[in-house]
């Protein structure tokens, strides 16, 4: 029984520093920096990286470790719209992660419908486009 | 007639009516206060009863009982941590991959539409 408080308090203390660690302020990384594989997953950004804050080079490099499990097509589509992600502001990106958040939580026949609904007033909307998205 | 001697004449009429109780009845008033009171200390010791009861039950058990708890924070913790991290990646590599390009959820009617129940 004491063995087995030990364990449980050592499981704790351990999750606690791994949540302390977690909770370090992001670091700056340059380019040169990074893995192969990070590299190739952020290869559209490569130019403008050194510029990103560290916050943004954090959310990127989580990108950057699903990557890899991603499949080729979506691989190519992740390529095809980081740039203009990674130009958006931040606010911009909180409120794409928002709204996206709210649409994933609908009822899927309402999703398709307001998807169907964005794709019949694209053409009207699309000069609004961030620049660098791939048509 | 100021304050005081209308309480002071209150007071004598409620004592001179009281002493010309009879005995049954006087009887039955203090049987009905020892009831109350006696119903509002098992009331009390009830309550404390069920204090000391728990303290008890953690003193006997106490390891059983850190150990729940501190099983119940690790659980915790590790919830928390598990829904932190699914936040933080997923949705932006599940934007970046989604039908709909990320400017779909900034520009246009995407919040009206999302923000309004008759779609």
């Amino acid at each position: 029984m004491v063995g087995f408080a030990r364990a449980i308090i050592l499981s704790a203390a351990l999750a606690v520093a791994q949540h302390a660690a977690a909770a370090e302020p992001y670091a700056f990384r340059y380019w040169s920096e990074l893995t192969a594989e990070q590299r190739k997953a952020l290869a559209p950004v490569a130019e403008d990286w050194n510029d990103f804050p560290a916050r943004q080079q954090a959310n990127l490099l989580k990108v950057a470790k699903g990557f890899g499990k991603l499949g080729l097509e979506q691989q190519q589509r992740v390529h095809a719209r980081l740039k203009a992600w990674s130009r958006m502001t931040p606010e911009q990106r909180l409120l794409a992660r928002q709204n996206y958040k709210k649409l994933i939580e609908l009822p899927a026949s309402k999703r398709a419908q307001i998807k169907q609904r964005w794709a019949q007033v694209q053409p009207e909307g699309a000069p609004e486009a961030m620049p660098g998205e791939t048509p | 007639m100021n304050e005081q001697e209308l309480i002071a004449k209150v007071a004598a009429a409620l004592d001179e009516g009281a002493g010309r109780l009879d005995a049954p009845t006087v009887e039955a008033l203090r049987a009905g206060r020892r009831r109350a009171l006696a119903g509002r200390r098992q009331e009390h010791a009830d309550k404390l009863h069920g204090w000391v009861g728990a303290l008890d039950w953690m003193h006997h058990h106490h390891k059983m009982f850190w150990t729940s708890l501190l099983l119940a924070l690790l659980l915790g913790l590790l919830a928390y941590q598990a829904r932190e991290a699914q936040d933080g990646m997923d949705v932006d590599i599940l934007l970046l991959t989604d039908d709909l390009p990320p400017q779909a959820y900034v520009y246009g009617d995407m919040g009206s539409w999302l923000g309004s129940r008759e779609q």
